[in-house]
């Protein structure tokens, strides 16, 4: 049986990669791709958790948040088109019309 | 109506003032503004003067704030003799400085003339609430609200540049003493567990703790600051900025004198807190000699009041420094009168001039304004403490007390200053009057035949003019006999002096003032005779000394003002900026190139949002997991 | 396994959300067949029901009930929350209708987001499950979303919608993150049950610890404190102003609200352990908000840095971890949405007509163009700039004083010395308002006598509430958990 600190480590090191992947690209579509892994890195440890402790809560957690996920997604694809309708780049680095 | 209500009107009518005149005022005609501006003041000297003569007292609360533990703040408010003492001056004198202003002010516009006068009651009801307060926390609050109002009538002429700085930094001077009050303020609740004047008095340890003497530094912070003392003294030759009547009301007779009102009020704390009690003395020492040097050399007329007024306040701080609570009342009372005097003396005398101030460009006004002269040196002769002007008998009961203050090496000490300073103020008086009244009209002068002021702005001027000949009579202690109406009138609130003087205190004071005298009148060989060399001729370096003002300004800007300025500055271009500001002017062409390679330093302008985050986050972590090993 | 027929449902205790969910329905569908020119029914519509579900909220007050297993509180402190924030969306809904008329963004959704976002914020009040806290933060988060970039043909919306979702996101997965690692260490996701694991084994867990760094990561980002606050300028500025107006007060509470129950109800134990990061988190919000607001010449971005000093300031009540703290927080929150709503309310009033309204420059004269407007504003300003008499001052005195109780110096010194710097630019405004400008022409034309009431309201908020001992009274009934 493989412990489950493999697990934790796992879903460590997909938050990561995650986090890293929103730092660095800057096409907002694959952004908002990697915070659905961080997501999904966060169910990985609930369930690890969850199976660790012999309770449920953890499963139920994880089914919660791949709904809300889910609903996120149906927003953040509708402003990023909205976005990409009016014709800008899909670079987040351009995104610079309110600074001082 | 009982007592209780009455004192609660006092505060009432200037509120009401100000919001009838804040919310209609500008709309109204411009008569119901100069019948309610002064109106309102007038109205609550009324009210004070009622209790004045039912020799009222008590501690009222109105409500109360939330018991949260410990910490219980009432609304209260503390009539006693000293508060009255206090309202009487500031309507009393208020009343007449405000009436002055409608004739001063004339020249505004309806809305900035609205403006003005709201300002004004706005600041006598401030005043009012930090004296009628009966607890810290209201102190504060009324604290507060004056520095702010004095902000605002600082910078009333807000399209001068000059003023809006004064203004500005009369503010942070003040808000600097407001910060000394809070702490210690904290410091009090803290160790007393109470807010009320009343109930920390009672619970004020029999001996002197360190914790109650921090408090007491703490609370002199605000008292300097407020006061003009040194050495946060700076901001009050620079609010002369300000329209005369406000200099008048604010920076002569009631604002600055807070902090005399402040240690007075808290003279339970000071006479056991000795150290602080002792710095008190020695700050106003100081400040009164070195101000009256300033003042020597000062052009402007305005300056020359506002440096006298400072070293005056200097004499009431050594007054309720060396214990002699009611001598610097006194004084307070006395300084109302003759400075409002000489501040609107002067204002009708820059009134005449076309909002000229330099004294220079005066000369010879004795024969062309009469009326504003004479009433003028009634108020010099009063500030040099000449029989029988009030300034005489209040300043030299200050010095008596000091010269004869037994077992006290501190207490000659501060006379000492107080002597030297009451020649120099002799001088430096004699010098302005002089140089403005006396001799023949200034080639300069922007005025040839000037006219006398609006008899709205000369009766306020006789009437001070009137209570700064006769006023001294009510205590002339300073002789040896004759009654002292005021220390008695005192005494239930702040304590009889413990010490009598004798025979050489008097003698002591003649001396003064006949030295201050003959220095007054050689200020007219020097200045209009020209029969002696002046004495900057001879000493070159103290004129340059004392024109750059001790060299404060340049000392702070140094210390402070220029590196905070480069603190901001540099916080802005290199922390905000890159981060926030995103791709800073000129830059962004660099920012062009770097934005096409992935490094991590180097990141575009909204993933700079999620660096900062990320970045965050790791020192929250690691943080909160340093603890864990401890 | 978990034996459904044995949760209890308490309905009293989610009445005021299933007053608000049912009403979002009703709305939603009125609004297909409420034609264009009506629409200011849905506001109508809304209004009662927020009315409703406030009336609702009274009676948990004093009560100590709990509904879904432990996962949702009725509670002096939910109803307390409860009523500011549905006090707070109706107050915006009021003013909804004549703004987004002028600005051509008259659409049914509005109202039906305004109010599922203020569902998610009493769900989060309410909440005492890590779960229903996840969800109330998700409701209130996915409606500001859109809302933000409800502007479909102003980029500047656009921008602010699309960078709040992604950092918001962002800030999701590490607020999840907390959540899973506290889940892991204590085995339970309600509050009750890791309080219990937290007071019954004191050794020190990284994983909990962990957990609770993230966990306030995440709700530091939603309270826009520091050094998480970078969206917060833009998004302010890109939003439609009632949005703003909106979400800079209510999201903020009820983000306070989940960092009370959690720091202070269920791991004040763990204060020693808490207290340091959450006290840089509240000295950098004082700080950097507080500075760099003096350049700011938008105002609604210097409102915005603003925003992140009063969170900071909210945050010092905390650092205690004593209810006594927490409740001057909750005066702080109390006293913040009545200042905060009203100088946002009057930007959103200007808003309505002039195209650069939140520039600083336009609003030079305004006293003498629109005394009403501009009295009030001085008001906020100096509440906000914590000027005694007003209710701004007394928040900052009462977050001040359990600072000194608990011997807390260095934020409260951080505290008073960003105080006095804030002076300068609130100040700034009033100053800039009573200059008089060449000629200025007066406005005749009003703003609306539900603008007026609502400003006049947040006024009278503003000067009384300080003045009213009771509030503070409240604050502390509503802390006794």
């Amino acid at each position: 049986m493989i412990p489950a600190y493999a697990y934790l480590w796992l879903s460590g090191i997909l938050f990561t990669i995650g986090a890293v992947g929103v730092l660095i690209r800057r096409n907002p579509l694959v952004m908002f791709m990697c915070i659905e892994l961080m997501l999904n890195a966060v169910n990985l440890s609930f369930a690890a958790f969850s199976r660790y402790l012999n309770s449920l809560d953890g499963v139920a957690f994880a089914f919660l948040v791949i709904t809300v996920a889910a609903a996120e997604v149906v927003v953040g694809i509708a402003i990023i088109v909205q976005v990409y309708r009016a014709g800008r780049a899909m670079d987040v680095d351009e995104l610079d019309l309110m600074k001082e | 109506m009982s007592t209780s209500q009455l004192a609660l009107l006092i505060l009432i009518f200037p509120a009401a003032g100000a919001l009838l005149l804040a919310g209609r005022g500008w709309r109204l005609p411009r008569i119901v503004t100069k019948l309610v501006g002064p109106g309102v003041v007038w109205a609550s000297f009324v009210v004070t003067l009622t209790l004045f003569f039912n020799n009222a007292s008590g501690d009222f609360t109105y409500w109360t704030w939330i018991q949260s533990g410990s910490f219980n703040v009432p609304f209260n408010i503390l009539i006693d003799n000293l508060s009255i003492f206090m309202c009487l001056v500031i309507t009393g004198v208020g009343g007449l400085i405000v009436t002055y202003a409608v004739g001063y002010m004339d020249k505004e516009d309806g809305p900035s003339y609205a403006r003005f006068f709201t300002y004004m009651d706005v600041f006598v009801f401030s005043m009012l609430l930090l004296v009628l307060a009966g607890n810290f926390v209201f102190l504060i609050v009324g604290w507060a609200l004056v520095g702010l109002s004095s902000y605002f009538l600082i910078g009333f002429w807000y399209h001068r540049r000059s003023a809006v700085l004064a203004a500005r930094k009369a503010f942070v001077m003040n808000v600097i003493g407001d910060v000394g009050m809070i702490l210690g303020t904290f410091v009090v609740f803290v160790s007393y567990h109470a807010t009320t004047y009343r109930a920390v008095f009672k619970a004020l340890p029999a001996n002197d703790t360190s914790s109650l003497e921090l408090a007491a530094f703490l609370l002199l912070v605000g008292a300097i600051a407020k006061s003009a003392q040194i050495p946060l003294h700076t901001w009050l030759p620079d609010a002369m900025e300000g329209p005369t009547p406000v200099s008048a009301l604010i920076h002569a007779a009631t604002m600055v004198t807070a902090g005399v009102y402040l240690v007075g009020r808290m003279h339970p704390i000071y006479d056991i807190a000795v150290y602080a009690h002792g710095a008190v003395a020695i700050v106003g020492a100081v400040t009164a000699l070195f101000a009256a040097t300033i003042a020597i050399v000062q052009t402007d007329i305005k300056r020359v009041l506002a440096y006298s007024t400072m070293s005056q306040i200097g004499y009431m701080f050594l007054a309720v420094g060396i214990g002699a609570y009611s001598a610097g009342f006194f004084h307070l009372l006395s300084h109302a009168f003759f400075k409002a005097l000489l501040f609107m003396a002067a204002g009708n005398v820059i009134h005449a001039m076309n909002d000229e101030q330099d004294m220079r460009k005066y000369g010879g006004l004795l024969k062309q304004l009469p009326r504003t002269s004479w009433s003028f040196l009634i108020g010099s002769l009063s500030l040099v403490g000449v029989i029988p002007f009030v300034g005489f008998f209040s300043k030299e009961q200050i010095l008596g007390a000091a010269f004869s203050k037994p077992d006290a090496s501190l207490a000659l000490a501060v006379w000492a200053f107080g002597f030297i300073t009451a020649l120099v103020t002799g001088f430096y008086t004699g010098r302005m009057w002089w140089m403005s009244f006396a001799g023949k009209p200034s080639p300069e002068r922007p005025v040839e035949h000037p006219h006398e002021a609006p008899s709205v702005m000369l009766v306020p001027v006789f009437i001070l003019a009137a209570l700064a000949t006769i006023g001294g009579f009510i205590q002339t202690r300073a002789l040896g006999f004759g009654p002292h109406m005021v220390d008695d009138f005192l005494k239930s609130a702040v304590g009889a002096q413990s010490w009598e003087g004798g025979a050489s205190e008097v003698i002591a004071s003649l001396v003064t003032m006949a030295l201050a005298a003959v220095l007054f009148l050689a200020a007219y060989r020097i200045y209009i005779q020209h029969a002696w060399k002046p004495w900057s001729a001879v000493v070159p370096w103290a004129q340059r000394l004392l024109e750059r003002k001790y060299y404060f300004d340049e000392l702070y800007d140094a210390i402070i003002v220029r590196p905070m300025d480069g603190l901001a500055r540099g916080g802005l271009r290199y922390v905000e900026d890159p981060i926030i500001g995103g791709i800073v002017t000129g830059t962004g062409d660099l920012a062009e190139a770097e934005s096409h390679n992935l490094s991590l330093t180097e990141t575009g302008y909204f993933r700079n949002y999620v660096l900062v985050f990320v970045a965050g986050a790791v020192v929250v972590a690691i943080l909160i997991l340093a603890r864990a090993g401890s | 396994m978990i034996d459904l027929s044995a949760v209890h449902i308490d309905y009293q205790t989610v009445l005021p959300e299933l007053v608000v969910t049912g009403t979002i329905v009703v709305v939603l569908l009125l609004d297909l067949v409420v034609p264009p020119d009506r629409r200011r029914w849905l506001a109508v519509v809304s209004v009662v029901g927020l009315a409703i579900a406030l009336i609702a909220s009274i009676p948990l007050w004093g009560q100590h009930r709990s509904a879904f297993a432990d996962t949702m509180a009725g509670d002096s402190f939910a109803a307390f929350f409860n009523v500011l924030l549905l006090a707070v969306t109706i107050l915006t809904v009021l003013i909804s209708p004549r703004y987004l008329r002028c600005v051509h963004l008259d659409f049914g959704e509005y109202y039906a987001l305004v109010l599922s976002a203020a569902a998610g914020m009493m769900l989060l009040a309410a909440a005492t499950s890590l779960m229903t806290i996840f969800l109330g933060i998700e409701l209130l988060s996915l409606a500001l979303y859109v809302l933000c970039s409800f502007s479909r043909l102003q980029e500047h919306s656009q921008e602010s919608g699309l960078k709040y979702l992604l950092l918001g996101g962002f800030a999701t997965g590490f607020l999840l993150y907390g959540m899973a690692l506290i889940y892991g260490a204590t085995g339970s996701t309600t509050l009750l049950g890791i309080r219990a694991f937290v007071t019954s084994s004191p050794g020190t867990n990284v994983l909990l610890l962990l957990g609770i760094g993230f966990l306030s990561v995440g709700l530091a980002f939603k309270a826009s404190a520091a050094p998480f606050h970078m969206w917060t300028p833009d998004v302010y500025e890109g939003a439609p102003t009632i949005v703003t107006t909106f979400m800079s007060v209510a999201t903020k509470a009820a983000a306070f609200a989940a960092v009370g129950r959690i720091f202070v109800a269920t791991l004040p134990s763990l204060e020693a352990q808490w207290y340091v990061p959450l006290a840089l988190i509240a000295v950098l919000s004082m700080s950097i908000g507080n500075v760099v607001a003096i350049t700011q010449s938008n105002l609604k971005r210097l409102l915005a840095y603003s925003g992140i000093a009063h969170a900071g300031f909210i945050f010092l009540g905390i650092l205690p971890g004593t209810t006594d703290g927490l409740a001057a927080s909750l005066f702080y929150i109390a006293a913040y949405a009545a200042m905060n709503f009203g100088a946002f309310a009057v930007v959103t009033a200007l808003d309505a007509k002039g195209e650069h309204a939140d520039e600083l420059t336009y609003w030079t004269g305004l006293f003498y163009r629109r005394p009403f407007l501009a009295t009030t504003m001085t008001i906020f300003m100096l509440s906000l700039a914590g000027i005694p008499p007003t209710v701004g001052f007394f928040a900052k005195l009462f977050v001040f004083q359990a600072l000194v109780t608990a011997h807390l110096w260095i934020p409260l010194i951080v505290g008073i010395l960003t105080t006095v710097i804030s002076l300068y630019y609130y100040l700034r405004v009033i100053v800039v308002m009573v200059t008089v400008p060449e000629g200025a022409p007066v406005e005749r034309e009003g703003v609306g006598l539900p603008m007026t009431v609502v400003v006049g309201l947040s006024a009278l908020g503003t000067t009384v509430m300080g003045l009213v001992p009771q509030v503070f009274g409240w604050a502390l009934q509503a802390t006794r958990f």
